[in-house]
């Protein structure tokens, strides 16, 4: 069951991605970043596109190693669901005391996706915490 | 390449070091490149996904040195696959960064400015660097 639980995970993550998708046009990066100094626009970019490439490597290391990980088989599988665990835990932080994202949800898309990701970054943080602690 | 185990170790042990410290410096960057105020006159919710981008690349940074430290002989000993995926993994990130230094951020950042010419080639060898010792760990 633990396996199929991060299995779904694994997937999971390529659904956020649909969700990273909409960020720059949401919040209307283009218009946003006129005036900013060339570098720094561009650095924007690049911590978003490194984002982007976290929650395809945990999406990928979840699906093609989700035995392993399930199996709590060595301290290292442990560690590896630990670190992923405490990455959606920060997330779920920054979603309920950073960000006020309710100017933004103009619509019922983006107030489903918000609210959806909320969900998902609570089932990451159980499943791969639960991963992470139970026994071999 | 043909890297005795012991050595891998110590250059991963270095590159897991030299991460921490670019972990380190990244959440300093709007001080050190004096971007404050351009960054404290961008809409809130702009500004805010700005600093968490920014917190959670260095927290990326911080789990790559955590496995590396903890886990340094598994990553440079055969036989572990999840340790040659992650491997893998950081090597590819490592990589596409060193690429992004050349062909994403514009020459014009730094050609003709010694300071900024010297930081370029110091980021190239490094993060270029990193990618050789962690590719060296994935096809072990």
């Amino acid at each position: 069951m633990i396996t199929n639980a991060i299995l779904l995970a694994g997937i999971a993550h390529f659904g956020i991605l649909i969700a990273s998708a909409t960020v720059p046009f949401a919040l209307n990066w283009k218009d946003s970043f006129k005036g900013l100094p060339p570098l720094l626009r561009q650095l924007f970019w690049v911590y978003g596109f490194f984002i982007v490439f976290m929650i395809i490597a945990f999406g990928v290391i979840s699906i093609v190693h989700a035995e392993t990980l399930a199996m709590a088989a060595s301290p290292l599988a442990r560690t590896v669901s630990g670190l992923i665990a405490a990455f959606w835990f920060a997330r779920l932080m920054v979603q309920f005391f950073v960000f006020d994202a309710r100017p933004y949800l103009v619509n019922w898309i983006y107030r489903i996706g918000y609210h959806g990701l909320t969900v998902v970054f609570v089932y990451l943080v159980v499943v791969f915490t639960y991963a992470a602690f139970r026994a071999a | 390449m043909n890297l005795k185990p012991e050595l891998l170790e110590t250059l991963l042990m270095l590159a897991a070091l030299g991460q921490l410290i670019v972990a380190a410096l990244n959440l300093r960057l709007e001080k050190i490149l004096g971007w404050g105020p351009v960054i404290a006159s961008l809409p809130d919710l702009v500004r805010e996904v700005f600093v968490v981008h920014k917190w959670f690349i260095s927290i990326t940074l911080v789990i790559f040195a955590t496995l590396t430290i903890r886990f340094a002989s598994e990553f440079a000993g055969p036989g572990n696959e999840i340790a040659r995926w992650l491997a893998a993994g950081i090597a590819l990130f490592w990589g596409i960064r060193t690429a992004i230094q050349w062909f994403y951020y514009g020459a014009n950042h730094w050609r003709g400015k010694s300071r900024e010419t010297l930081v370029h080639w110091l980021l190239t060898l490094v993060y270029g660097g990193w990618t050789v010792i962690y590719l060296i760990a994935a096809i072990r």
